[in-house]
C-alpha cells in the first residue's frame, strides 16, 4: 500500500518535470537556454517514472531493459544538446564575422 | 478517451503542419514527430508490431533522409519549390485531386463489405502449423509469405534503381562527418548495442512483436550512424559484397521457398519439420538485405553542394 | 496506482503537445531539433507508462527503439544540413501560414 502511494508520487513528480521541461522550451528566450530545459529537466522526469515503474515489473532482464532505456535517453539528450549548440554556436560566429567585414 | 481525441487531434495538426508550411526544414521536423505520434497512435490500436516499425522507420530512418536530402537542396531550388505553392491554378488542382481521393477512401470506407470471415480466429487456430508462436510474423512469413517475397522484391528494385542512378553521377558519394569527440565516444559503446537490439528484435519476432524488418531497420539505422560519424564500415567500398548482400535475402527466401515445391509440395510451403528453422533463416537473411537496401537508399543520395563544388561541378 | 498512470500519462501526453508548438515557431532550427529531442524522450516515458498500463510488454521495445535511434536526427541534421550552408541559427522571417 505505502510502496504503491510512493510509486505513484514518483510517476506524477516525473510526469510534472516533463510539463515544466516542455514550459520551458516555450518559455525560454534562446536555443542555448532551451537546452537546459531539455537535457536536464526531461531527463529527470523520465529517471522518476522509471523508477516509480521499477517495482511493478516481474523480471530482471526487464528491470535491466528500463534502466538501459533510460541512460540511453540520458545519452542522446546529452549528444544532441552538445552537437546542436556547438552548430549553433559556430554559425552565430560565421554570421558575426560576415557581418564585420 | 481524452487521451485519444489528444492523440488523435496532435496528430492531424502535425501532418497539416508538414503540408500547410513554407519552410521545409519546419517540415521536415514536423515530419518526424508525426512519426512519433504515428508510433504512439499504433500503440492505442493495439498494433505493436506496426508501432515498432513505425518508431524505427518513421521516427528514425525517414526524418534521416528527408534532413539529408534538405542539406543537398539547393537554396535557389528551395525557393523555386516555395513558388510552387503560390501558382494559385497548380494549387487548385492538387487540391480538387487531394479532396477526391479522400472521398474515394471515405466511400470505400463506408462501404467496405463486412468479411465473412473472422481471420484473426483463424490464424490462430493454424498458428501452430506455422511453426512460429507470434501471429503477426506467420501471417507475414508463412500464411501470406508471398505478398512478403513480393514486397521485399519491389524495395530490391527501387534501390537498385536508386544505386543505378547514383552511379551514373559523376560525383562520388557525400563524405562529410560529423567531428565530435564525444560522439566518436559514445558510438563505441552505441554501435554494439544497436547491433544487439537489432538481433534481439529478429529473435523475438518468433514469439511477440518484432521481426526482420524491425531488425533491419535498427541494423541500417547502424550504418547511416556509422557513416555520418566517419567510422569505416567492412567491405563498405567492395560492389561485389554489396550486390550479393543486396539479394541475399530475397535469393534464400526464394530457395528456402522452393525447397517443398521440388518434393512435389507447394511453393513457399517450408519444408515440413523445419519451419521454425526455416523462417529464422529466411529472416536473418532478410534482416541484413533490408538493412542493406535501406542503408543504400541513405548511400545513393548525390553529394552535398560544397563538396561537388570543390570537385569542380557535378550535379 | 493505475488512476495516477493514466493522470501521468495524459500530463506526458500534454507536454508533447505543447512541444508542436515550439516546432512550429522555431524561431531557429536549432530550437526545432531541440524540440523533436524532447519529444523523443517524452514519447520513451509514455510507451513505458502505456506498457504497464495496457499491459503490453512489447510497447518497451519500442521504447528501447525510439531510444536508441534519438541521436540519429539530430547528428543526421549536423552532419547533412549544416555543411551545405544552411545557418542553424539565423532567424527565418517567412510569413508563417
Amino acid at each position: 500500500m505505502l510502496i504503491d502511494l510512493l510509486r505513484s508520487l514518483l510517476i506524477l513528480v516525473g510526469a510534472a518535470f516533463f510539463l515544466v521541461g516542455t514550459l520551458g522550451l516555450l518559455r525560454f528566450p534562446d536555443a542555448p537556454t532551451r537546452i537546459h530545459a531539455l537535457t536536464k529537466v526531461d531527463n529527470l522526469g523520465l529517471g522518476l517514472i522509471v523508477l516509480g515503474l521499477l517495482p511493478g515489473v516481474a523480471s530482471w532482464p526487464v528491470v535491466f531493459k528500463m534502466i538501459l532505456i533510460w541512460l540511453l535517453a540520458i545519452a542522446a539528450a546529452s549528444l544532441a544538446g552538445h552537437l546542436v549548440v556547438q552548430a549553433w554556436a559556430g554559425s552565430q560566429n560565421k554570421e558575426t564575422s560576415s557581418r564585420d567585414s | 478517451m481524452i487521451l485519444d481525441w489528444l492523440l488523435a487531434g496532435a496528430l492531424i495538426g502535425t501532418a497539416a503542419g508538414v503540408l500547410l508550411t513554407r519552410d521545409l526544414y519546419r517540415s521536415v521536423v514536423l515530419f518526424i514527430i508525426f512519426g512519433l505520434l504515428m508510433a504512439l497512435v499504433w500503440v492505442r490500436v493495439e498494433a505493436p508490431d506496426l508501432a515498432l516499425a513505425e518508431a524505427a522507420i518513421g521516427a528514425g530512418l525517414t526524418g534521416v533522409l528527408f534532413l539529408d536530402a534538405l542539406g543537398h537542396l539547393n537554396p535557389d531550388k528551395a525557393a523555386a519549390v516555395r513558388q510552387k505553392y503560390r501558382q494559385p491554378l497548380l494549387s487548385g488542382l492538387a487540391f480538387l485531386l487531394a479532396l477526391g481521393v479522400t472521398g474515394l477512401l471515405w466511400m470505400a470506407l463506408v462501404d467496405s463489405p463486412q468479411p465473412g470471415v473472422h481471420l484473426p480466429e483463424i490464424v490462430d487456430q493454424q498458428l501452430l502449423a506455422s511453426g512460429v508462436e507470434h501471429p503477426i510474423t506467420a501471417v507475414l512469413l508463412s500464411f501470406r509469405a508471398y505478398d512478403t517475397l513480393l514486397e521485399v522484391a519491389v524495395i530490391l528494385v527501387a534501390v537498385v534503381v536508386g544505386l543505378a542512378l547514383r552511379f551514373s553521377q559523376e560525383d562520388q558519394p557525400a563524405e562529410t562527418q560529423v567531428l565530435s569527440p564525444l560522439l566518436q565516444k559514445m558510438l563505441v559503446w552505441l554501435l554494439p548495442l544497436m547491433l544487439m537490439v537489432a538481433i534481439y528484435l529478429l529473435w523475438i519476432g518468433s514469439y511477440r512483436s518484432g521481426g526482420a524488418f524491425q531488425a533491419a531497420a535498427v541494423l541500417a539505422a547502424m550504418a547511416v550512424l556509422m557513416r555520418m560519424s566517419g567510422t569505416p564500415i567492412p567491405g563498405h567500398s567492395n560492389l561485389y559484397l554489396l550486390r550479393i548482400g543486396l539479394v541475399v535475402g530475397l535469393g534464400l527466401f526464394l530457395l528456402l521457398g522452393s525447397v517443398d515445391l521440388v518434393s512435389g509440395g507447394n511453393f513457399l510451403a517450408w519444408p515440413e519439420g523445419w519451419e521454425k528453422a526455416s523462417i529464422l533463416v529466411v529472416e536473418g537473411a532478410l534482416t541484413f538485405s533490408l538493412g542493406m537496401l535501406l542503408f543504400s537508399l541513405f548511400e545513393a543520395s548525390p553529394a552535398p553542394k560544397q563538396a561537388s563544388m570543390t570537385r569542380g561541378g557535378g550535379a | 496506482m493505475t488512476w495516477a498512470l493514466w493522470v501521468s500519462t495524459l500530463l506526458l501526453l500534454l507536454a508533447l503537445v505543447l512541444g508542436v508548438w515550439r516546432v512550429w515557431l522555431g524561431p531557429t532550427l536549432a530550437d526545432r531539433m531541440l524540440a523533436a529531442q524532447l519529444f523523443g524522450t517524452t514519447g520513451v516515458a509514455l510507451l513505458l507508462l502505456l506498457a504497464e498500463l495496457l499491459e503490453q510488454p512489447a510497447l518497451r521495445d519500442v521504447a528501447l527503439v525510439i531510444a536508441l535511434l534519438a541521436v540519429m536526427a539530430t547528428v543526421a541534421f549536423v552532419a547533412r544540413a549544416q555543411p551545405a550552408g544552411q545557418s542553424i541559427s539565423k532567424k527565418e522571417n517567412e510569413d508563417a501560414d
